[in-house]
């Protein structure tokens, strides 16, 4: 939103001298953010309006013409120029005089063309730094004297104050200048002008007439009609007063309802009187099926939820938001009827969102404005249409259907609470200075303030007691307030267990397994999902930014793979991890709503590991034993089970899931090599995925101590062949039982094939551990269990001793 | 006896200077000190044969010598060594300026390593640290927050909603169901908190967050935050600046300079808008800061009464702070990263650098 400074010292005597910059910063830091200050023109003190008393052709140049220019001095000036625009004498227009310099640091000297001397540079609009492209001069009017400087002439000398549109979503009041001047005078402690109207007088020559069918859609709705309009150009203060702003000027009667919407905050509506049938206009719903031609051309669709203005026949405009291309003012409109109305907000956004129509009265309008407004608005309207057309005046009835109540306090709010929650006691008589300045009906009493809102803060904005807090810290300074840390009884903080397992597992596999942890989008790539033939059905977004970024990932693996693919171009080796909640539409999750038994999805946190070529081994064994250390340093005695695979993108010979207690915690796998070519991959690659809601059930896992053994162990090894399909797993179990107590440990040492071993078989070789806890166990004794164990592998796998 | 002890003294410390190098020192060992043959063994040997009043003058005498023999001998043995060592040493000469063993490294997403380096900065005041759905409710993420449906706020918040609304449970038709949407801010933690644990509270939030918007340098459509809340009883607008200011100086180890301004959140009353003097140009005013001198970096304010009444707080009793911290903005100042969209690449040769 553009502001004009000129345009707010219209309403509040600001002192001439003002720093732009300063009352920027002071808006900023009382009211809302300044993004921009510009000036309008910078460089232009040397260009004044001159004008063209004789055109002759220049004696040696086809394509220059020479023209005497007064430019208000003693005599008129010999400039040169070319045939960029049609010039004739009595033309005034912006004049350079040499030597000067232009924007973009052009500089103008006295030279001579051709052997003519040129004493300045008739200047278009593009050379004054006013248009980017085109070519386009200023012709000023006859009452303008010769050698007025041009930023004067052309109201150059403003400042322009860009606010963030943001910052003013709440204040529906600032959504105009004299409601900004409002703040500025509370901010400089300076009195705001009053804004002067006339009073209204009904009119003849008009029957017109107004029916609201929805009240609640429309609080209020003023309308009047005025004739002996005649539509033209607007006067210059008035096409300053756009052009200021950013706004086209399009003719008096637009610029004049354009005006009050950028002056007070409130839009209005003209209509040409010739257009309403019966002069009888009607706010309804619209009905389905219905289409109106917006003021932009185009033909739009309407739905029962829009709210229309319409005659008895039509509706002629949407409300709140644009009107109709053939109920709109043209150069015979000799009568017209001003609407000026208030709107409830969400009818008006919605709209507005629907049809993609966020116009300069919908954004205000879906704030929440004043209904009190209108009246002043209106009446601001008359005012200016009558003092710019001779002849014009009212032809009706004032029209005012209104059907609003608004809550205006009183707030009452005691001192104690004004101090405790700004956290320093303020003076009393400032505190009632700020609220005053801005407007509110202050009453002093013994333990505070009984606050009366003014109606233009009344309107959602402000009603609560804390409203009034920020009104007074604000204007009285953040940067005034001396920071104090907060008191609190001490208390013991519950550790959340999911965050210090996620925590702990990251640094596990970074610092303990070397791993690199990556982040990834929590949307999956449908394209590269539909490459790995994985289903489609995650959830899916209504409005994804892409096709293929239209589902909430399942799982993390997908996204690693693609990781896997893009590093594999620098790196020989890989091995990468994310920690990260994936989505499953299951209702299990947390609760939606409080009082119903709506559930979330469930947002389940993984650990999810993808290793790729670590030199000397195996993928699948990295990640298997990545797990295995994990859940070691976690104190989780976990087991690996062979199952079948449900995601396919692993190997359905090399899988396990993990387990503890029964509950699946997660998988580890060799990534299927269909996986792997669609990915891009050219290398066999592991991987694990761990549910870590799951896992936290059973964290933390406190470690316990096994006392060291006093007695020494006997390791005995043990080379055998058996077939090549027996797990080492079975073979590890039964030799574990052999003796359950003496048998410490089995340890698998090597296992092999070669052309040595008959083929369908594999060659083991374990360490088996004995050791008694009581004393020290023979090897006589330890020898003989040795044999037992060979004998029983021998039945039960037919595993032949090596020796 | 004492003559040929002193004889030998003599011999055998003349024996030792002049040994030349270890072995012939060791041959004066054997020569001398031999338990078969050694000369002052068999000297001692002799020692039993005579009287008990020779054996008093004799003994000691032969045990001084002895003990006085041992110690020039081991000096001497130090000394030969020593050398020898020092000798080595100049042989084991190595170019140390080759590359160290390559040790495998791993590495934490910089955006782990800040938000644990926050947690615990919190975590010292006394805050939880919380965790939140990421795909939210219409109801959490918004109305809870004082953003009711058509709230012009909902504009500046651009989000990505799930298709349909939560399943139709069975024998609960035609009732309103829940719109889903990936939550764009961490703020909803806050209502979920304050439900779970009452007040008085102090809790934090980091977490992933999602806005529909394109991607570019500085915008990313996942991104993460930290939420933060504190309510108890009297708190100030004074205690918030300082516990920012606190939180400031444990993230920059230093005291930044800081100043609050208005700024509009409907679930703060009032809103702030925290910036911190700009840390590329120190506040002189550069690009990063958009010559203002000043960057924008920490949206806070005080707990609205209809936030605390939606975590079941009595707003009459209770009041509150609450921020939101942009975790991942703050990653990328900290480290001077230009690119958003690295964060969230997988790229090694960016991340291998953390």
């Amino acid at each position: 939103m553009y502001v004009s400074l000129n345009w707010l010292k219209q309403h509040v005597d600001l002192p001439t001298d003002i720093d732009p910059k300063d009352l920027a910063l002071r808006l900023t830091m009382a009211t809302v953010e300044v993004e921009e200050i510009k000036k309008k023109a910078e460089n232009l003190d040397g260009v004044v309006v001159g004008e063209l008393l004789e055109i002759k052709r220049h004696p040696n140049a086809d394509k220059l013409s020479i023209a005497k220019v007064d430019v208000g001095e003693d005599k008129p000036r010999q400039i040169i120029f070319g045939q960029m625009v049609d010039m004739s004498p009595g033309f005034k227009v912006p004049v350079a005089l040499a030597p000067t310099i232009l924007p973009g640091n052009k500089k103008i000297e006295k030279a001579k063309l051709r052997g003519e001397e040129s004493e300045g540079m008739l200047c278009l609009d593009q050379e004054l730094g006013l248009l980017k492209e085109g070519v386009s001069i200023h012709f000023f009017e006859k009452d303008v004297k010769n050698g007025t400087p041009i930023k004067k002439a052309l109201g150059l000398d403003d400042v322009i104050i860009e606010i963030d549109n943001k910052s003013v979503t709440n204040r529906p009041d600032l959504w105009g200048h004299y409601g900004l001047a409002r703040e500025v005078a509370a901010i400089y402690g300076l009195p705001l002008k009053e804004y002067a109207v006339n009073k209204l007088k009904s009119g003849k020559g008009v029957s017109l007439s107004v029916e609201v069918n929805d009240c609640e859609a429309c609080p209020r709705y003023m309308a009047v009609a005025v004739k002996g309009i005649k539509v033209g150009q607007s006067p210059e203060w008035l096409r300053r007063r756009m052009e200021a702003i950013g706004q086209k000027s399009i003719n008096n009667i637009v610029d004049v309802t354009n005006y009050l919407m950028f002056d007070l905050g409130q839009p209005l509506h003209a209509f040409s009187a010739d257009k309403i049938a019966d002069g009888k206009i009607i706010v309804r719903r619209a009905e389905a099926s219905e289409t109106l031609t917006t003021l932009d051309g185009v033909k739009r669709s309407l739905e029962p939820t829009d709210l229309v203005i319409a005659d008895k026949d039509r509706a002629v405009a949407l409300a709140g938001v644009m009107g109709s291309a053939d109920s709109e003012i043209h150069d015979a409109t000799e009568t017209i009827i001003i609407e000026s109305a208030n709107f409830e907000p969400a009818t008006i956004r919605l709209t507005a969102n629907r049809l993609g129509l966020r116009s300069e009265a919908a954004m205000r309008f879906e704030k929440s404005l004043d209904p009190k407004m209108t009246e002043m608005a209106l009446r601001r309207a008359v005012d200016l249409i009558v003092e710019m057309i001779p002849g014009a005046k009212v032809a009706s009835a004032i029209i005012d259907v209104r059907n609003f109540k608004q809550f205006l306090g009183p707030i009452e709010i005691s001192w104690d609470f004004i101090n405790k929650r700004i956290g320093q006691p303020i003076d009393q008589e400032k505190i009632v200075g700020i609220l005053s300045g801005l407007g509110f009906g202050v009453k002093k009493k013994k333990q505070g303030l009984s606050v009366r809102i003014p109606t233009w803060r009344a309107t959602k904005d402000i009603g609560l007691p804390e409203d009034l807090i920020e009104e007074v810290a604000r204007v009285y300074g953040y940067d005034n307030i001396v920071s104090t840390m907060p008191l609190a009884a001490m208390e013991y903080v519950e550790e959340n267990k999911l965050r210090q397992l996620e925590r702990q597992v990251k640094d596990l596999l970074a610092i303990g397994a070397h791993a690199n942890e990556v982040y990834n989008s929590s949307f999956s790539d449908a394209a590269f999902l539909t490459r790995l033939g994985a289903p489609l059905n995650e959830i899916e977004l209504e409005n994804p930014w892409t096709q293929d970024s239209r589902f909430m990932r399942s799982s993390l693996v997908p996204n690693l793979l693609k990781n896997v693919s893009d590093n594999l171009r620098f790196y020989e080796a890989l091995n990468i991890f994310e920690v990260g909640k994936v989505f499953v539409d299951d209702g299990s999750g947390e609760i939606a709503r409080p009082g119903t038994d709506e559930r979330l999805p469930s947002q389940d946190l993984h650990v999810t590991g993808v290793i790729v070529g670590v030199a000397g081994t195996d993928p699948f064994f990295a990640a298997k034993g990545t797990v295995q250390k994990m859940c070691s340093e976690l104190g989780l005695n976990v087991d690996f089970v062979t199952a079948e695979n449900k995601m396919i993108w692993c190997h359905p010979r090399q899988h396990l899931e993990v387990v503890f207690n029964k509950a699946v915690l997660g998988y580890v796998a060799a990534v299927h090599p269909a996986a792997l070519q669609a990915a891009g991959i050219g290398k066999a690659s592991g991987l694990f995925d761990l549910n870590l809601d799951k896992l936290v059930k059973h964290f933390p896992m406190i470690k316990k101590y096994t006392p060291l053994a006093k007695y020494p162990a006997v390791p005995l090894d043990l080379s055998i062949v058996v077939g090549e399909d027996t797990p080492w797993q079975a073979i590890k179990q039964l030799a574990e039982a052999v003796d359950s107590v003496l048998v410490q440990s089995v340890d698998l040492l090597d296992v092999f094939k070669n052309d040595k071993i008959e083929s369908g078989k594999k060659s083991i070789t374990l360490r088996a551990t004995y050791r008694a806890i009581d004393r020290t166990l023979s090897l006589e004794e330890a020898m003989k269990l040795h044999e037992k164990l060979a004998g029983q592998l021998a039945k039960a796998y037919g595993a032949e001793v090596r020796r | 006896m004492q003559k040929e002890l002193q004889k030998l003294g003599v011999e055998a410390k003349a024996a030792i200077e002049q040994a030349a190098d270890l072995a012939k020192l060791e041959k004066v060992d054997v020569e001398y000190f031999g338990r078969k043959d050694g000369k002052l063994n068999n000297l001692l040997k002799q020692l039993k044969d005579l009287s008990v009043e020779e054996k008093k003058t004799i003994g000691p005498m032969a045990n001084a010598l002895k003990a006085e023999l041992s110690e020039l001998f081991n000096a001497k043995k130090q000394e030969f060594e020593r050398a020898a060592i020092t000798q080595a040493v100049e042989t084991e000469k190595i170019d140390v300026t080759l590359p160290g063993r390559a040790c495998p490294a791993g590495s934490l997403s910089p955006l782990s390593t800040v938000q644990y380096e926050l947690e615990d900065i919190f975590r010292s005041l006394g805050f939880m640290v919380l965790d939140g759905p990421e795909l939210e409710s219409d109801y959490y993420n918004f109305e809870a927050l004082n953003i009711p449906p058509h709230h012009p706020a909902r504009d500046t918040q651009d989000t990505f909603y799930v298709k349909g609304t939560l399943r139709q449970a069975q024998g609960d038709k035609g009732k309103k169901r829940e719109k889903l949407l990936l939550r764009t801010h961490t703020s909803p933690v806050q209502v979920r908190a304050m439900q779970k644990y009452g007040v008085p509270l102090r809790a934090v939030a980091p977490g992933r967050v999602f806005r529909y918007e394109a991607l570019d340098a500085s915008h990313d459509n996942n991104f993460n935050q930290l939420e933060g809340l504190m309510v108890d009883e009297n708190i100030s607008i004074a205690n918030l600046i300082a516990v920012m200011k606190t939180l400031l100086r444990g993230i920059f180890k230093k005291d930044v300079k800081v100043r609050l301004r208005p700024g509009y959140f409907p679930f703060v009353e009032p809103g702030f808008e925290l910036d911190i003097h700009c840390l590329i140009c120190g506040g002189k005013g550069c690009s990063v800061c958009k010559q203002s001198g000043w960057v924008e970096l920490l949206p806070c304010g005080m707990v609205h009464p209809n936030v605390l009444r939606a975590g079941g707080a009595d707003p009459q009793k209770y009041s509150g702070f609450a921020f939101g911290l942009g975790l991942t903005r703050l990653v990328m100042m900290r480290y001077g990263i230009d690119d958003i969209r690295l964060l969230n690449s997988g790229d090694l040769r960016f991340l291998k650098q953390f």
